[in-house]
């Protein structure tokens, strides 16, 4: 498959000098290449055919490979003999056939190009059996040359075929595409695409430091193309020795795995100092901060998908085989001091910052600012997700779930103050153990070591509200004249509006409800205390008061009409005209 | 090896090491990979792609390898290279029509160098049609035939296009290297080159101009002074007018005196104030570049809104840099404002400075979708007063 470089020839690029000839020397590409060997073996060939895939996968390859097997003495045969005129005329870095006509529909897209070629396509071959039209790029097709082929495309004369080949088959009209066998090519496979690069550096005589390969697949992106313009870059740069790990870093401007694991590191820590130091240390050894931005991003991603597979031993391994086991440990310990939220909200600021790089006027500007980002969460979902992750701990409270109600505690490290704050902490807390508060009781409640009534009047709302869902005249009285006033170790207190609220509430054994979802809710296990504060002001607190409600809550004495009452009032927005005792 | 033509070249040795591999076997061919046929050169705004493109240019068509001193050296330098040819827009787009003109061109043979080369300044520029009509050409060009582009980055080309070339990343220039460069060429102290250096953030043109306009300095300072000391409404209205005002004058003193120079040339050529009849339609030519001057005048504005609202995130970024208390070993951007910034930071939260900062990169996105200036300036300063 080498090829001997023409006399008078430029230098050629790798991915020029080892494209394959044959379809046995295309690599990850199966599921195409059998059905068209067959195809070739039996003599079943279609005459129009579309290759479609992601650039540099060997779509244009194959499409030449194609011609050389159908023009071949011996063909068609899957095997080209190499031998005859067509086949060397054919071979890669071969001079080419007058047979076969290789198109750039992006230079030739016009209706004049293809009305040309469809008078031309009548005439027969020169010297092999097939003419055979090879139109790349094909999305760039102009409409009008696009339909002016249709008619030719699809009743060809029988000496001629046609072979698309082009990255983007949607933008190709639906009626050419109907007219074609299409075969969408993939990305290679990275075990593979390594295999092949090693076989090249082989060939090229060079030898290669471990970990490069793999190095030049993530960078090929599993196209051979790309992978092979990595190569031919690192071949340039090997010195005497070959190509070393270190060489290999710098010349794709890898970030080092050390510069990674010290952001993350600090950004655990949350240490503003660490992250900043080494984002000068990135600057002044010359990285591009973009690339910089992307390494962490894929970081970060790592992250991600081992906190997913953390309980999994196996699973870890298998995923990241790549990476030696320290390193493994080492990120495993990365992703769980840092948390799950803390992550995503990490992914998507740096992601973020990606953009607003391109094209960017000051990268390193936008690179701390991305950095800053990380430290200081503002808004957004995640950053505040990511907030409360960062108070939970460094309050000591484990929490089974992300959504486990906690007590923040009564001074989060930097006390709320202007707009910004002021909205930061607090409503998080509230609203987000709400949804899917239903952990266990139990596990919680043993867990908290330091209350304040501030924090716990934060949840007042969550806990009324799971009440409501207990015993409707419990939160029916609750909600109409009850807050929380302390509490200690030993009970929690509620003050409520005046005795005849007090009296029902006693009554109807609602301090049990209320205790109970206190338990639920916040985990606290405490013995509820009534007392009586006539200027409590419960709307404040809980908004879903209604004023009538208060007044039947007060003069009845009876359970049941009273929650009707209260009920009515609630749902139909019923007033109490008058009432009539009972006898 | 001869170096001359990269020596102009700061910052970039790592780039410079591949390409004069590059040129050595380009000129004697060993059968490595170290040459290819096609490049792409990125790197951020004012790192110097172009440059460097163009000395990489130089030294494939000079006998030996970009003396400095030879014929073809000179040509090259005077754009006058028969073998060289480079192709820049300052209009928006690189259209198809042209590129096709330039790939029928291209695979000429050379005619008096090695090579052939064609140097693209703004690849990112290239429509879709016109991209993809390139895609053949560079990855298989005429045997003698050089495809250099240049964008800012590899996202701003089509991924088949970027599949094809060698990648040369450009990174900025650091603070030093910028500021030893402005001292040795344009002779100014060294404090003053420094303040550029930190200031422009590596863009070597920007720290240039603020050298040599040093009225250009004081406006930098006045704008980030203005935003570190914005306290009420009033104060923010006249700072978006006062922003608006520094913008235009900025863009003035850029274009008058060249807008003069093309007019007179155009007016020139075409006879206009000679005896006789003027030529048909001269006075349409006429309005046309005035009409063009003006497109350009705005787009100068704009530019210079930017850059007062990129000083003003350095600003912010000093801010955070100070509160999070980093600022002891880390140079401030704006050291000689450090002051103002100290004191400024101990009035406010790194969540503050931080939600400003968010604003000023949205309203530099908003005024890409062509937002009147002056309202989006007086949104923004609404916003970020402290």
């Amino acid at each position: 498959m080498v090829s001997e470089v023409a006399p008078g020839q430029g230098p050629i690029a790798l991915y020029r000098k080892y494209r394959p000839g044959r379809f046995s020397d295309v690599i990850g590409q199966d599921h195409v290449v059998t059905p068209l060997t067959n195809a070739l073996a039996s003599g079943q060939v279609h005459h129009a055919y579309l290759f479609s895939g992601p650039r540099g996968c060997g779509k244009t390859s194959s499409a030449r490979i194609m011609a050389r097997s159908l023009n071949c003495e011996q063909g068609p045969t899957p095997n080209p003999c190499g031998q005859c005129q067509s086949c060397r005329d054919l071979a890669p870095m071969g001079p080419g056939s007058i047979d076969v006509i290789e198109l750039d529909a992006a230079t030739h897209g016009l209706v004049d190009d293809a009305r040309d070629l469809r008078d031309k396509a009548f005439f027969s071959p020169v010297q092999s059996k097939y003419k055979i039209y090879i139109i790349d790029e094909a999305h760039q097709l102009g409409p009008g040359a696009a339909n002016a082929l249709l008619k030719v495309v699809e009743e060809p004369p029988p000496h001629v075929l046609f072979i698309f080949a082009t990255t983007e088959p949607d933008k190709l009209i639906a009626t050419i595409r109907s007219r074609t066998h299409h075969y969408p090519f993939r990305l290679v496979a990275p075990a593979l695409l390594g295999e092949h690069l090693t076989k090249i550096c082989h060939q090229e005589n060079v030898q290669v430091a471990k970990g490069v390969i793999p190095m030049v697949v993530r960078a090929g992106g599993g196209s051979v193309r790309d992978s092979l313009s990595v190569l031919g870059q690192l071949l340039a740069g090997a010195g005497e020795e070959g190509v070393s790990y270190e060489i290999a870093l710098q010349l794709l401007g890898f970030t080092d795995g050390a510069l990674l694991d010290d952001v993350i590191d600090a950004l655990a820590a949350h240490d503003a100092q660490a992250i900043f130091t080494t984002i000068d240390r990135v600057i002044d050894s010359g990285h591009d901060p973009r690339r910089f931005a992307q390494d962490l991003l894929e970081r970060i991603r790592d992250l991600i998908v081992l906190s997913a597979v953390t309980s999994d031993d196996h699973t870890a391994h298998s995923l990241f085989r790549q990476l030696p086991d320290d390193q493994l440990e080492r990120m495993r310990a990365q992703s769980s001091r840092l948390g799950n939220n803390a992550l995503t909200h990490g992914a998507q600021v740096v992601s973020d910052g990606l953009n607003q790089m391109r094209g960017a006027t000051a990268p390193r500007l936008i690179l701390e600012f991305t950095a800053a980002r990380l430290l200081i969460p503002t808004t957004g979902d995640e950053a505040l997700l990511a907030r409360i992750e960062r108070l939970e701990r460094n309050n000591g409270i484990a929490v089974a779930s992300v959504a486990t109600p906690a007590v923040p505690s009564a001074a989060p490290p930097a006390p709320p103050k202007g707009e910004v704050k002021a909205k930061a902490p607090t409503p998080a807390s509230v609203k987000a153990p709400e949804p899917k508060a239903a952990p266990t009781p139990k596990a919680p409640a043993a867990k908290i070591d330091s209350i304040d009534v501030v924090g716990l009047r934060r949840l007042w709302p969550n806990v009324i509200e799971n009440v409501k869902g207990r015993r409707r005249l419990t939160w029916t009285l609750l909600s109409a004249s009850a807050t929380l006033a302390t509490v200690d170790e030993s009970a929690i207190t509620i003050a409520m509006v005046n005795v005849g609220a007090r009296d029902s509430f006693l009554r109807s054994s609602s301090d049990e409800i209320l205790r109970e979802a206190f338990i639920e809710v916040v985990g606290l296990d405490r013995k509820i205390e009534v007392i009586i504060d006539p200027s409590v002001n419960p709307t404040a607190s809980a908004p879903a008061a209604a004023a009538p409600v208060e007044e039947s809550v007060e003069n009845s004495t009876d359970l049941n009409s009273l929650s009707g009452a209260a009920l009515l009032a609630k749902e139909l927005g019923a007033k109490v005209i008058s009432e009539s005792p009972k006898e | 090896m001869a170096v001359a033509l990269f020596g102009a070249i700061i910052g970039q040795e790592r780039a410079i090491e591949i390409l004069q591999r590059a040129i050595s076997a380009g000129i004697q061919p060993d059968g490595s990979q170290a040459m290819v046929q096609s490049w792409l050169f990125t790197g951020p705004p004012g790192s110097g792609r172009s440059h460097v493109a163009l000395a990489f240019a130089g030294s494939l068509l000079c006998d030996q390898g970009g003396c400095g001193g030879c014929q073809s050296c000179h040509l090259v330098a005077s754009s006058s290279h028969p073998d060289l040819e480079v192709i820049r827009t300052e209009g928006l787009s690189l259209k198809i029509d042209e590129v096709r003109e330039i790939i029928s061109r291209a695979s000429w043979e050379p005619s008096s160098s090695r090579y052939r080369v064609v140097v693209i300044e703004d690849a990112e520029r290239l429509t879709e049609s016109a991209a993809n009509a390139l895609l053949k050409a560079i990855e298989e060009p005429g045997a003698r035939t050089i495809w250099l582009l240049c964008s800012p980055t590899v996202e701003d080309v089509l991924p088949t296009i970027r599949s094809r070339c060698r990648q040369i990343a450009l990174v900025t220039p650091t603070t030093e290297a910028v500021a030893k460069l402005l001292v040795r060429e344009e002779q100014v102290s060294e404090s003053v080159a420094q303040f550029a250096a930190r200031a422009s953030q590596g863009h070597i043109g920007r720290a240039r101009f603020l050298v040599r306009e040093p009225d250009s300095r004081f406006r930098r300072d006045e704008v980030i002074t203005m935003a570190l000391n914005l306290n009420d409404v009033a104060g923010a209205m006249a700072g978006a007018a006062r922003l608006m005002e520094i913008a235009a004058t900025e863009a003035e003193s850029e274009a008058s005196e060249r807008d003069e120079a093309e007019r007179e040339q155009l007016a020139n050529a075409l006879g206009v104030g000679a005896t006789g009849k003027a030529p048909a339609g001269s006075s349409k030519a006429l309005k046309d570049l005035e009409k063009e001057q003006k497109s350009r005048i705005t787009r100068a504005t704009r530019d210079s809104i930017d850059r007062a609202l990129l000083d003003i995130s350095t600003a912010y970024r000093d801010l955070i840099t100070v509160q999070m208390g980093v600022a002891g070993e880390r140079e401030l951007i704006n050291e000689h404002l450090r002051e103002t910034i100290v004191k400024r930071a101990a009035t406010a939260t790194p969540e503050e400075v931080m939600r400003r900062w968010e604003e000023v990169m949205a309203t530099r996105r908003s005024l890409k979708f062509n937002v009147a200036p002056l309202l989006a300036l007086e949104a923004l300063l609404l916003k970020v007063r402290f």
